[in-house]
C-alpha cells in the first residue's frame, strides 16, 4: 500500500508529461513547414522593403522613386501588421531583421547616389517584388494553413501593383530628357528659307487666283 | 477671256492648296511610330537591355546611303540635367549606352547626332530631315556584324515635349535617330525642335 501511492503518483505524472509533450508537438505540427517558412520569409521581405523605402526617402533623385518608396513603407507596414497577427495566432516565431543577403543588398544600394541609386534601387525592388509574388504563389499552392494562405492572397494585389509601378518607372528612369544636337543655325537658316519660300508661293497663288477671278468677271460683264 | 480667267483662278487655287498642304507641320511627320508595349518579350529581357546595351554589340558606324550619311558612333551617357551627352565632335554620333544595343531583342537603339555646330559647321546628321519612309539605315557593330533597318516613321517634336517613349527599353527592336531641327533662335543658339527617325530591322 505504501508503495502503491508513489507508484500512482509517478504514473499520473508521467502520463501528464506525455500528454503535455504530445499536445505541444501537435501544436507545432498544426503549422506545417511551408506555412512557417512563408510567414518568416514574407515578414523579412516586408522588413527589407520598408528599409528600402526609407532609403529612397533619403537618397532618391527622381520624384517617382521617392513616391514609390513612400508607398512601400506604408503598404508593407500594413501588410506586415496583418502577417504578425497571423504568426502570433499560429505561434510562429518571426525573425527580427531582414536576411543576411537582403542586408548586404541594402548596404550596396546605400553606397550609391543620384541617378545610379535610382536605377539600382528600382532594379532591386523589381527583383524583390517578383520574389515576393513567387513566395505567395508557392504558399497558395503548397501551404496548408488557411490563415497563412489568406496573408498570401491578400498581399498579392498590393505587391503586383508595386511591381507594375516599378516597371513603369524603370522605363523612363535614367533615360535622357533632352537631346542638344545643334547650335550652328545653318540648318535653321535653311528651314527659315523654306518657310520664306512657302509664304512667297502662298502670295503668288493668292495673286494668281484673284487675277483669274477678276479676268473671269470682266469677261462675263462684257458678254452681257 | 472667260476660259483664261477660269484657268488662272484654278491655277491660283491649286497653288494655294498645295502651299497650304506643304506648310502644315503634320505633313513633315510621316509613318507610324513603333509600339513600346512589352508584348511577348519577357520583362527580364527588357530589363537586361538597360545594362550596356544588354545582349547586343555596341554600334560603331552608321550609314544612310540615300542621304550620303556615314559617321562613326561612340557610346554616350546622360548628364546631371538629363541631357544626352552628344559627342562634342559634330561629325561623330552618340549611342545612348543606357538603352538597347543593336540585336538586344527589345527596346530602342538610340543614336543622336549634331545637325550642325557653330564652330564646326554641318554635323553628321545635317541631312537627316530629308530621310523618307522606306530608306535603308545600316549599322555596323563592334563585333563586325552589319545590321539593316528601314525608316518607318519621322517626327518633329518641340524640344521641351520630347516624349519618353523615344527612349523606351521595351517593345520590339527599333532604331531611333535624333537630331535638332526647326526654327533657330539666334539669341539662345538653339533649335526649337528635335527631329526623330524611327527605323525597324529589315
Amino acid at each position: 500500500m505504501s508503495l502503491r501511492v508513489p507508484f500512482v503518483a509517478v504514473a499520473v505524472a508521467a502520463a501528464t508529461l506525455l500528454l503535455a509533450t504530445g499536445l505541444a508537438a501537435s501544436a507545432t505540427a498544426k503549422v506545417p513547414e511551408q506555412d512557417t517558412l512563408f510567414l518568416r520569409q514574407a515578414h523579412q521581405r516586408n522588413l527589407a522593403e520598408i528599409a528600402a523605402g526609407t532609403a529612397a526617402q533619403e537618397k532618391a533623385e527622381a520624384d517617382v522613386v521617392r513616391a514609390i518608396g513612400a508607398d512601400l513603407i506604408a503598404d508593407h507596414t500594413r501588410l506586415d501588421a496583418a502577417l504578425k497577427q497571423t504568426a502570433r495566432a499560429l505561434r510562429v516565431s518571426l525573425p527580427s531583421r531582414p536576411s543576411a543577403n537582403q542586408r548586404a543588398a541594402h548596404k550596396r544600394l546605400a553606397a550609391l547616389s543620384g541617378a545610379a541609386f535610382d536605377q539600382a534601387w528600382t532594379q532591386a525592388m523589381i527583383e524583390g517584388h517578383r520574389m515576393a509574388l513567387q513566395l505567395g504563389e508557392r504558399e497558395l499552392r503548397e501551404g496548408a494553413s488557411a490563415k497563412a494562405k489568406e496573408i498570401a492572397s491578400s498581399s498579392a494585389p498590393v505587391i503586383q501593383e508595386h511591381l507594375d509601378r516599378l516597371l513603369e518607372a524603370q522605363k523612363t528612369l535614367g533615360a535622357p530628357r533632352a537631346v542638344p544636337a545643334g547650335d550652328g543655325g545653318q540648318a535653321g537658316a535653311e528651314t527659315m528659307r523654306q518657310q520664306g519660300l512657302g509664304s512667297g508661293v502662298l502670295a503668288a497663288g493668292l495673286a494668281l487666283a484673284l487675277t483669274g477671278i477678276v479676268v473671269w468677271r470682266r469677261a462675263r460683264v462684257r458678254h452681257r | 477671256m472667260t476660259l483664261l480667267g477660269t484657268v488662272l483662278a484654278c491655277c491660283g487655287g491649286t497653288v494655294l492648296l498645295g502651299s497650304a498642304l506643304t506648310s502644315a507641320p503634320s505633313s513633315l511627320n510621316a509613318g507610324l511610330v513603333p509600339s513600346t508595349a512589352a508584348g511577348l518579350v519577357p520583362p527580364t529581357a527588357a530589363g537586361s537591355t538597360s545594362r550596356a546595351g544588354g545582349g547586343g554589340s555596341p554600334p560603331v558606324r552608321l550609314r544612310i546611303p540615300a542621304l550620303q550619311i556615314s559617321a562613326d558612333i561612340r557610346p554616350v551617357g546622360v548628364d546631371a540635367h538629363g541631357a544626352l551627352r552628344v559627342p562634342s565632335s559634330a561629325r561623330v554620333l552618340g549611342w545612348w549606352s543606357g538603352g538597347a544595343g543593336p540585336g538586344s531583342g527589345a527596346g530602342r537603339v538610340v543614336i543622336a547626332g549634331h545637325v550642325d555646330s557653330v564652330r564646326q559647321g554641318p554635323g553628321a546628321f545635317f541631312r537627316l530631315t530629308q530621310a523618307v519612309l522606306g530608306q535603308q539605315v545600316l549599322l555596323r557593330t563592334a563585333d563586325g556584324r552589319s545590321r539593316s533597318y528601314r525608316v518607318v516613321a519621322r517626327r518633329f517634336y518641340r524640344k521641351e515635349q520630347l516624349p519618353a517613349q523615344v527612349f523606351a527599353r521595351t517593345g520590339p527592336p527599333c532604331l531611333v535617330l535624333i537630331t535638332c531641327a526647326g526654327p533657330f533662335d539666334r539669341r539662345t543658339g538653339h533649335y526649337r525642335d528635335n527631329f526623330v527617325i524611327y527605323a525597324s530591322p529589315a
